[in-house]
């Protein structure tokens, strides 16, 4: 149908009202008729006018010309309210469960593992290595760790083996120890980390002479993967560094009750000369 | 015709307000909001349909018997009908019918008889327009129309001037 034939059905139908009920029903009139008598009521009947009751022309128009001008077209006033009144409580319900996402995240990021490496280190520069490290031993503290802390501390340590020697099966793979253990090492490595084994237990002192005295550490070093800029700590020997920390007094205090007593060959208050 | 004017809409308004709020009232309470909703969707609604008083009237009958059915879930509607007491035409001294007793009676009538009452009446449909609204046969809706006629005219007492002709006559 055409617009001009679709605008006078449309001007037609409207046409249609009270007045006008037989003119439209012509067609019905000829097949259904009613009785004279009811005719006669009919009309009567018809002439009674309905009350439009509260129904406002001018809210009408206003809420017309308002509902041709939202965004979205077919829908109303109200449906577009109803859609903006959810919008905030889903973004704050969407954020909510991306920060509960992060948080979780973050408590459940692992520990960074200490790698360690076993390098060949020539024994003339190993000398001059450790006269490095008599000058800049009392320098060495907390500012050679990496400084955001976000980098696993790498070990570098001599390889025991002799020159020469076949390597034995995974000899060249870095030995990665749990992160607890090697921040006692570290300690130990470092004369200014001293207080730092106050917070050792029994159970991690144990672990740490029970799994370190078997790797020779006394041409040991530290070092923080900080970038490329390796720098030796300190090369002590071992045992030494030890006894100087098991004869400290606030050492000894702060771990009195929490020292291993057995077995008497590993009691570090009596093994002072193990060396 | 792309869309509703605002003189269509008034037009619309002014000669079919009144019969669609008083057909809405056969099924809600709130007529007017009904009529208002329809309206408002017809002005959203493109194209125009093509028998706009019929769209509007299939529309009107469908939001009355959604907003009736809401309200049954608290009480029945002919209870709150007959607490409501409004007044369903407008009462003028040249009728010949009286508004209230008009509206007491049209309110106990079947609610098919007096559907197809104020859509054939007081909206001018036809009867095979009222029969596609209420998905009924035109011999159905023809029948009811009939029936509540005879029943107004009953209740209202009206008498049948062809019997007042025949009563009279005898007397004669």
């Amino acid at each position: 149908m055409s617009e001009s034939k679709r605008s006078e059905a449309g001007q037609r139908s409207v046409r249609r009202g009270p007045e006008d009920t037989h003119a439209a029903s012509d067609a019905a009139a000829g097949r259904f008729e009613l009785p004279a008598e009811l005719k006669a009521f009919e009309a009567r009947l018809a002439s009674l006018t309905p009350c439009a009751g509260r129904l406002d022309r001018e809210a009408l128009i206003f809420e017309a010309g308002r509902a041709s001008v939202l965004p979205g077209g077919g829908r109303s006033a109200s449906g577009v309210l109803r859609r903006l009144r959810w919008s905030w409580p889903t973004a704050f319900g969407a954020m909510t469960t991306v920060a509960a996402a992060l948080l979780a995240m973050v408590l459940m990021r692992p520990e960074p593992s200490v790698v360690v490496r076993y390098v060949r280190v020539p024994p003339d520069k190993r000398a001059t290595t450790q006269a490095s490290d008599e000058r800049h031993g009392s320098e060495a503290g907390p500012s050679q760790r990496s400084p955001n802390g976000t980098a696993p501390p790498v070990l570098v340590r001599d390889d025991p083996r002799e020159p020469g020697q076949p390597e034995g099966e995974g000899s060249d793979r870095p030995r990665v120890l749990s992160p607890r253990p090697a921040t006692i090492l570290a300690t130990v490595w470092f004369p200014g980390h001293k207080l730092e084994m106050t917070s050792l237990r029994r159970r991690e002192l144990e672990a740490m002479l029970a799994q370190d005295i078997d790797i020779p550490l006394s041409t040991a070093k530290a070092s923080v993967g900080d970038g490329g800029s390796e720098r030796a700590a300190a090369s002590q020997p071992y045992w030494q560094l030890r006894d100087e920390l098991l004869r400290d007094p606030a050492w000894r205090r702060a771990t009195s009750d929490e020292l291993p007593k057995s077995p008497a060959a590993k009691d570090p208050l009596r093994t002072g000369t193990n060396s | 015709m792309n869309s509703v004017g605002p003189e269509l809409l008034t037009r619309l308004l002014d000669e079919h307000g009144g019969a669609l709020v008083l057909y809405a009232r056969q099924w809600c309470r709130t007529p007017e909001d009904v009529v208002q909703e329809a309206l408002l969707s017809l002005v959203k609604q493109q194209p125009v349909p093509e028998n706009v008083v019929g769209w509007l009237y299939r529309v009107v009958r469908n939001g009355a018997i959604s907003v009736s059915r809401s309200a049954l879930r608290r009480t029945r509607r002919e209870a709150m009908c007959a607490q409501r007491g409004e007044l369903w035409f407008q009462a003028a001294p040249e009728d010949r019918l009286d508004a209230d007793a008009a509206t007491a009676a049209l309110g106990r009538l079947p609610i098919e008889q007096r559907e197809t009452i104020v859509a054939r009446l007081w909206g001018g449909l036809t009867f095979e327009e009222i029969a596609e609204l209420t998905g009924s046969s035109t011999s159905s809706v023809h029948r009811w129309y009939q029936t509540g006629l005879s029943a107004l005219r009953e209740r209202l007492g009206v008498a049948c001037p062809n019997r007042n002709a025949a009563k009279q006559a005898k007397e004669v």
